[in-house]
């Protein structure tokens, strides 16, 4: 995120420029497909905190080929604008809100995701805890979105940073998909702790029927859902949440450009 | 998926030096400040800095917030951290044992607490903006309010208002600030003016004001009553996290005071006026370093205010100085001073000179007018007139000895004395005649023996040395020195030292002139180009033997270094200590009441005095900068620094003075302000334990390490240019660290005249704008005898080279010996292995790969191995190509970021290797006389949920690991099987290294780097 000197140098941002992609976040993702095949048979995709645009890039480039489904869809939202791009229809939002998903639900009339991903991070104020909570919250909104706007067998991917509590949301995420996984492309540095969890197959909660009701928060929209987030008990009592390690995939080739590396 | 519970474990924690994230000071009890550092809330008393009590409050949440409720005395103390809570009584603090009796938690983070005005209830502010109630007696859940408007927040304050209602404010991600009522679930207010997320809102305690601060790097000031915006304040150059009010002004004078404290680890006092549109900034305090000041709170009845900051030090700020008994601050025009002592001043008549005795100060006039500023400096008093000491006088003085000292051009020396009322009671004149023309003159005043040093303005003169008896102002004997020759001088200054009866003179041209005074005095050495910069702008003895005649000594350059310089019996020059200040010109240095080292100078319009052992801003004195008449004069009285910074601006003379304080400036000298990345132990004096640390902050730290687990602050070096990437011993003198463009550093660590660092030697970087990052390095040491001479050293680097490099310590020069590649992507780790008698090289690089390169044929050209170090065959070096890469293996899916490994005979070794994939791995590494094997033999995939970023190999049953998740963990190693055996949490976020102390009987100690550092009792 934000661009210093570090990365103006960095051979990913140079191929990038090369290849015609608007940033470097554009490896990850292909990283990512490359290990998981994250893209076939996926027509309808929401790209969560999408801008500048690469990761819709690349999602247009494989889904809008010659014969692509007449229903194929990219909705791609961020805070920033976006200047077009070929096929994905752009919405400037912040995807807290409740009615951004009001908003996405009319782009894709009615019919649910294939994919939705989420490539999002604030700015960080370099308070360790703060900021994974923080992040922490981002991904519960763009999982919120994901619960409402997916498929059943859908997946879903978002950027992750792996602190201290990370294994609490790899074992909420356990409740609603078949798999999850920590997956690293090779184009995140290891001095970063970034990380992406791929998150595949989605089976929403028996007898809960997703809704977005503006007047509930994010984290009471989890509650009734029964993932295992803590809860206000009457006695104050703290829950003892769940944890799990989600198995981690390196993603790329280990041969491919190092993140790490000087050239 | 593997999943894992948390076991108690046998690490016993024994010290944390970390960021501060809640202070918070008591009405009813002045001396005390509660702050919370880490899960650990602790009490200390403001006056004596000491620790009264400490407490555990959770097991894992950081402490983010305290609040007391108190009537006439404190009574209840909520703390909170992320969802956790607790609710203790004030006396149980003071009790023994751990933990707090309850944690409580509520579902989402929690940032801000208060208590109702009786105390029966706790009203608490989640971060989407609900309110939840508490019953506090019974600690259970009475109701959540919110007010329709759930967004995430980012601050938030709540006030238990006298006439009953209860006020919430929160300050939102997008700009705006929310005001509701509490009882009646309504919002009143949005408030919109900041741009950006609103990083703190602070409400008055009568409701009627509240200030904010945001992104935008702004504080406002807002009306309550109407909801309108008061003023604005812009100064801080980073993010502001944290405001508090203070010095409410009386009704006839509406005013208050703002105290914030920001990224830029800067804090400040700013001013509101009713009626102004402008926040004004008043006070700016330069205390922490790093990144960020997380916590701070005001005592408003002691006026005293407190910082708590990543950097792990608890500052303490007075914000009425001007009130201290002793404060003084004032003026004196010429016209001022004409009119208190009945003289006329000439038109243009201006002070040109001054010198302060302590009890006064002494001016003298463009047309040689003398006077005495007195009384404690309130009274003026005219002395006499001689006009023979006009515009091109020195005015300076015998320190300590109310000695006057003044010299014109012609070379006539003028001495006065005076007494404690500061009358004249004595006065001789002399005359300097075995000089020319008179140039530069400096005095020196130790114990019982008075010098005067003239320089000449001909630059062949020798110097003349005049010793002066205190009591008659008769010369005693005069000396000439003379200069080396050949060589330029100008003095600039000087230290007489009696017990080795050495005269060290300083002077530009970076040079040092040595002279022995004992019988006739003589030039015995001089030094150039030893020390860098231009001028010696001070000198201060360290120590002294007068048997031997070594000397320690302190010396500033005015181009911002300063040393530590020993002359040892030879009179060899040596460097001890060197270190550089990025603040504008450095004058000079002094001791404080505590021992800790200040130095003191101008930076742009501002006179410093900055405390470099403990890295904080002792005062600033806004003066116009150092092309000015100035005198600076300090003293301890009472354990108290007490100076007195007098400057001449336009014609008139401005002094400043601090008075008393009866409160510890700072409590913890905490470590670095941002990431610790590698840290080593080395032996220090006597028993003693020293901590080199190595920070993102790109300083390098030098530590004492206690056996009581705590980390005492020595040194911090300036000298990397990036964030530090390695830190590793070469022996017990000497340490070298490692950063980008290529910066590999050499210390020497040396014990006299007390713990410290100097910089030895640096390698040269390939290229003129160097880029690479030096990973990692490991040493083999070269021995002759027994006796250390030199090391080989392997590096390696983020694009892939590797090089090996021989040094020597007489010659302090790096010849490069081997030269290669691995392939293209970054190498982490690095170590040398014996294996079967021979040389090879191992490396871990982000492939996930660990190599192997046979380095020996190329090696033992020049070197034998002898036991654990090498010894010189030959020394005709030359570079050879790295071409023998002989394993190649793959470990983890990627990175490996830690490594240690433990030799089981001579030809095999066991390695343990934690990667970036959450995975430990055991690997045995075999050479059967023909070829190198690298086996995995032992897998624990799902080791921790995060990067392990440390691996320490105990002994030969247990490795300690540590990782990102904020886990550390003992593995058992003793069947070549991966066994977890304990794991704990630490509060050290960003776990990124550790090392082990041996402390003999006492114990083994573990410290663990990060966002700060533990200690651990192994
Ligand atoms: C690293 S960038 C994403 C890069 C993008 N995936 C690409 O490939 O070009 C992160 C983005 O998250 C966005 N963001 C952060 N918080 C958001 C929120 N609440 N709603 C929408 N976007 C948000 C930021 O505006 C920023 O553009």
């Amino acid at each position: 995120m934000g661009k210093s000197s570090k990365d103006k140098r960095d051979l990913y941002y140079r191929r990038a420029k090369e290849e015609g992609w608007r940033a470097r976040s554009a490896f990850k993702l292909l990283q990512l497909n490359e290990q998981f095949d994250l893209f076939s048979g996926v027509t309808r995709v929401v790209d969560l905190c999408a801008a500048p645009g690469s990761w819709s890039q690349v999602l247009s480039k494989e889904i809008f080929t010659k014969d692509h489904s007449p229903d194929a869809r990219i909705v791609a939202v961020d805070l920033q604008p976006m200047s077009p791009i070929d096929h994905v229809t752009t919405l400037q939002a912040d995807i807290t809100h409740p009615k951004t998903l009001e908003r996405i639900m009319e782009i894709f009339g009615g019919k649910k995701a294939d994919f939705v991903c989420s490539d999002g991070a604030p700015d960080v104020t370099g308070l360790h805890d703060l900021d994974e909570y923080i992040q922490a919250q981002l991904i519960l909104s763009a999982l919120q979105l994901a619960t409402c706007v997916l498929k059943e067998g859908g997946s879903f991917v978002a950027k992750i940073f792996r602190g201290r509590d990370i294994d609490l949301l790899y074992s909420q995420l356990g409740y609603l998909f078949d798999k999850v996984i920590c997956a690293k492309p090779r184009a995140s540095r290891s001095s970063s702790l970034e990380s992406f969890i791929v998150c595949i197959g989605y089976r929403p909660r028996a007898g809960w029927k997703p809704e977005l009701r503006p007047d509930l928060s994010t984290e009471e929209f989890f509650q009734d859902m029964g993932i295992g987030r803590a809860r206000l008990h009457s006695d104050l009592a703290v829950d003892d949440e769940e944890r799990k390690v989600a198995p981690f995939i390196a993603c790329g080739d280990l041969n491919s450009i190092d993140s790490d590396a000087t050239y | 998926m593997a999943t894992y519970s948390s076991k108690s474990g046998k690490f016993h924690p024994l010290s944390h030096v970390g960021p501060i994230c809640a202070l918070q000071s008591l009405k009813t009890l002045d001396d005390v400040v509660l702050a919370g550092e880490g899960p650990v809330l602790k009490a200390y008393n403001v006056r004596s800095g000491q620790l009264i009590a400490e407490k555990r409050v959770f097991p894992r949440n950081k402490i983010h917030g305290i609040k007391v409720y108190e009537n006439t005395e404190p009574k209840l103390v909520a703390i909170f951290g992320g969802r956790s809570l607790s609710v203790i009584s004030f006396d149980d603090i003071k009790l023994p044992g751990n933990p707090v009796r309850k944690e409580y938690g509520v579902e989402d983070w929690i940032f801000a607490v208060e208590f109702s005005c009786d105390g029966s209830k706790l009203y608490i502010l989640t971060a989407h903006n609900v309110v939840i109630t508490v019953d506090v007696s019974g600690m259970t859940l009475i109701d959540t309010r919110n007010c329709g408007w759930k967004s995430i927040l980012y601050s938030g304050c709540i006030r238990s208002l006298k006439d009953g209602r209860v006020l919430i404010c929160c300050g939102t991600v997008m700009d705006g600030i929310l005001v509701w009522d509490l009882n009646e679930s309504k919002l009143i207010y949005n408030l919109k003016g900041h741009e950006g997320s609103i990083f703190d809102v602070e409400l008055s305690e009568s409701g009627e004001y509240l200030v904010s601060c945001s992104d935008d790097r702004s504080i406002k000031v807002w009306d309550l009553a109407k909801g309108s915006l008061l003023a604005t304040g812009w100064g801080h150059g980073a993010r502001i996290w944290g405001l508090d009010f203070f010095d409410f002004g009386d009704q006839d004078e509406p005013s208050f005071k703002v105290l914030s404290s920001s990224e830029d680890c800067t804090a400040r006092v700013w001013k509101y006026i009713k009626g102004s549109s402008e926040l004004v900034q008043e006070k700016l305090l330069v205390c922490h370093t790093g990144r960020s000041i997380w916590s701070q709170c005001v005592n408003d009845k002691l006026k005293l205010g407190f910082t708590g900051g990543a950097d792990g030090k608890l500052k303490i700020h007075d914000l009425n100085e001007e009130s201290r008994s002793g404060y003084k601050n004032s003026s004196w025009s010429i016209s001022k001073i004409a009119g208190q002592t009945n003289t006329i001043f000439a038109k243009g008549e201006a002070i040109k000179g001054y010198y302060d005795f302590a009890q006064g100060l002494v001016t003298l006039s463009s047309e040689g007018k003398f006077f005495v500023w007195k009384d404690g400096f309130t009274k003026w008093e005219y002395l006499f007139e001689d006009k023979r000491f006009t515009s091109y006088s020195i005015v300076t003085g015998f320190e300590g000895k109310r000695i006057v000292v003044v010299r014109n051009k012609e070379g006539n020396i003028l001495m006065v004395k005076f007494d404690e009322q500061c009358r004249q009671v004595n006065s001789n004149e002399i005359q300097i005649t075995d000089c020319s023309k008179v140039g530069n003159m400096l005095t020196s005043s130790t114990d019982d023996r008075l010098f005067i040093l003239t320089e000449s303005l001909n630059p062949t003169d020798p110097l003349v040395l005049q010793e002066v008896d205190e009591q008659t102002l008769e010369v005693k004997r005069t000396d000439l020195l003379p200069k080396p020759q050949g060589e330029k001088v100008s003095i600039s200054a000087v230290l007489y030292d009696r017990d080795t009866d050495y005269l060290v003179v300083g002077s530009r041209f970076a040079t040092i002139l040595l002279y022995d005074l004992q019988g006739e005095p003589t030039l015995s050495a001089y030094y150039k180009n030893l020390v860098k910069g231009d001028t010696v702008s001070g000198l201060a003895l360290a120590s002294a033997k007068k048997e031997t005649r070594e000397i320690f000594f302190y010396l500033t350059m005015k181009d911002c270094r300063y040393y530590i310089i020993n002359i040892d019996e030879d009179r060899k020059m040596q460097i001890v200590e060197d270190n550089q200040l990025q603040r504008g010109f450095l004058e000079g240095l002094l001791f404080d009441g505590n021992g800790d080292f200040l130095l003191y100078g101008f930076k742009s319009d501002v006179f410093y005095i900055w405390n470099e052992t403990r890295q904080f801003e002792v005062a600033r004195i806004i003066c116009g900068g150092p092309h000015r008449q100035w005198s600076f004069h300090h003293s301890i009285e009472d354990g108290i620094l007490r100076y007195r910074f007098i400057f001449t601006r336009a014609s008139d003379l401005q002094l400043i003075q601090n008075g008393t304080r009866d409160f510890k400036e700072f409590i913890n000298s905490g470590l670095h302000g941002r990431e610790v990345r590698s840290m080593c132990v080395m032996n220090g004096k006597d028993e003693a334990k020293l901590l080199v640390s190595g920070g993102e902050d790109t300083t390098v730290k030098l530590s004492e390490l206690k056996s009581d687990g705590s980390i005492e602050l020595l040194w911090t070096q300036r000298q990397h240019g990036s964030g530090l990437q390695s830190v590793h011993p070469v022996n017990d003198e000497f340490v070298m660290s490692s950063s980008a463009r290529e910066e590999l550093f050499l210390w020497k660590v040396s014990q006299e005249p007390r713990s410290c660092l100097c910089l030895y030697r640096t390698i040269k970087p390939s290229s003129s704008h160097p880029d690479l990052r030096v990973m990692d390095f490991d040493t083999i040491e070269i021995k002759e005898q027994g006796k250390a001479v030199g090391f080989v050293v392997a590096t390696v680097y983020s694009d892939s080279h590797i090089r090996i490099w021989y040094f020597n310590y007489e010659e302090k020069s790096f010849k490069m010996l081997i030269n290669g590649q691995y392939k293209t992507c970054c190498i982490l780790l690095t170590r040398f292995l014996v294996l079967r008698g021979k040389l090879y090289l191992m490396i871990a690089s982000t492939n996930g790969h660990l190599s192997v390169f046979d380095v020996n044929s190329d090696l033992s050209r020049y070197f034998k191995l002898d036991g654990n170090s090498l010894t010189v065959l030959s020394d005709k070096f030359e570079v050879s190509e790295l071409d023998n890469l002989i394993v190649d293996q793959q470990i983890h899916q990627s990175s490996i970021k830690a490594l240690d490994l433990r030799y089981i005979l001579d030809s095999e070794i066991v390695v343990v290797t934690g990667g970036d994939d959450n995975a430990l791995i055991l690997t045995r590494l075999i050479d059967d006389g023909s070829t190198i094997s690298i086996t995995p033999i032992s897998f624990a995939p799902d080791a921790a949920a995060s990067t392990i970023t440390c691996v320490n190999i105990l002994d030969q049953d247990k490795v300690f690991v540590a990782s990102v998740d904020q886990k550390v963990r003992t593995w058992d190693i003793s069947r070549y099987d991966l066994k977890l055996i304990d794991d704990q949490y630490t509060t050290v976020a960003d776990t990124g290294c550790a090392t082990v102390a041996d402390f003999g009987e006492k114990g083994k100690m573990v410290v663990i780097g990060g966002a700060g550092a533990s200690t651990c009792k192994l």
